[in-house]
């Protein structure tokens, strides 16, 4: 049986497969990666999961049955990076808006001139 | 017949990802725990902070927070070099 | 960008230094509570982007400059690699944790307690040098992105 938690990974990440393969616009494509990502998240914090524990914490902490850390430290490190990347390709995107006139990916063909 | 070939493959993707699914283990019962435990059970004592995810992201891993700023200062400088190439 | 009512710009200069107060409060606390340098800066950010969707792109270039905020993006990365450069100076390798055991953030806890603001070692140095590079990254990035189309000089 599949739990929840997988089958909304399975959704999310279709969701971005969807974006990135059939739309056209280049912001739908970022939003497309930025699903997947958060999609990648979401499965790293479900595998950290232990039954009844609480967050890696000891400062007054009800008990010592603790999920663990790592994946939550990987999940931390993810999110910046995602953050300052989405802001690159967004620019990037601005740029190419300016100098297409156009955000469709079928038209941006000239790689140099 | 390009729209095709992409519907393909992401019910190629789809259905990867629910076969998979269905053997991976249930939601709150890791098999292998021997690192995170030793680390729930040592950290404190050997980084001194009580947040342990802390003392793994500026400790333990302290060389991969450290290449984590310098791809956040690469971003946002690009960036502001893209925007003001783009206001001249 | 436009700025807006004079109720939102009253509202957001008194949320403001508040905004900042709990972004350094999250930063101070990183090895005790849940936060640290990356949510603090964080927090710290969204501030800079309240005072620039409230006042608009044009007054918000008395509050900021994008050179300040580069410059103090370099200062926090850079800040992080001299702290760890010093533990090899003292001796040890790169980013060990040598103030562990000193009478500076030296103090080690054992078990559940109620939080000691003084350990954890070069965890706080570095949270701090840590939450100035991201907050100062992630303004950048929104105050580009309120300046976009319009000429700075």
């Amino acid at each position: 049986m599949i739990d929840i938690h997988y089958i909304a990974v399975i959704l999310l990440l279709s969701i971005g497969f969807y974006g990135i393969l059939f739309k056209r616009n280049l912001i739908k494509t970022i939003i497309g990666l930025s699903i997947i990502e958060y999609a990648v998240n979401l499965f790293l914090i479900t595998l950290a999961y232990v039954d009844g524990g609480v967050a890696a914490i000891y400062t007054l902490a009800p008990h010592e049955n603790m999920v663990f850390p790592v994946p939550h430290a990987l999940v931390l490190t993810s999110i910046v990076i995602g953050l300052a990347t989405t802001a690159l390709m967004l620019g990037l995107a601005v740029n190419i808006y300016q100098k297409y006139d156009t955000l469709d990916t079928q038209f941006v063909r000239r790689l140099k001139e | 017949m390009k729209k095709g070939i992409y519907f393909l493959v992401l019910l190629l993707f789809i259905s990867t990802l629910v076969f998979t699914a269905f053997s991976i283990r249930s939601f709150g019962a890791p098999p292998n725990s021997d690192m995170d435990n030793y680390i729930i059970e040592n950290g404190q004592e050997e980084t001194g902070a009580n947040n342990i995810i802390s003392g793994v992201v500026y400790d333990y891993r302290g060389f991969d927070t450290l290449g984590e700023v310098t791809v956040l200062f690469t971003a946002s400088i690009a960036f502001m070099v893209l925007i003001r190439r783009l206001n001249d | 960008m436009i700025e807006m009512t004079k109720i939102v710009r009253t509202i957001s200069s008194l949320v403001y230094p508040l905004t900042i107060i709990f972004g350094a409060f999250m930063i101070m606390h990183g090895h005790l509570t849940p936060g640290g340098g990356f949510q603090g800066g964080a927090i710290i950010a969204s501030g800079i982007a309240l005072v620039i969707v409230a006042y608009g792109s044009e007054a918000s270039k008395d509050f900021f400059s994008s050179e300040k905020l580069a410059k103090y993006t370099g200062i926090g990365s850079m800040g992080f690699a001299v702290i760890g450069v010093i533990a090899i100076a003292l001796g040890y390798a790169f980013l060990h944790n040598y103030l562990l055991g000193t009478q500076l953030f030296g103090y080690v806890p054992d078990g559940i307690n109620q939080g000691f603001i003084n350990s954890a070692g070069i965890e706080p140095p570095i949270e701090i040098m840590v939450g100035i590079a991201v907050s100062c990254g992630l303004g950048l990035i929104i105050y580009m992105f309120s300046q976009l189309g319009e000429v700075e000089e």
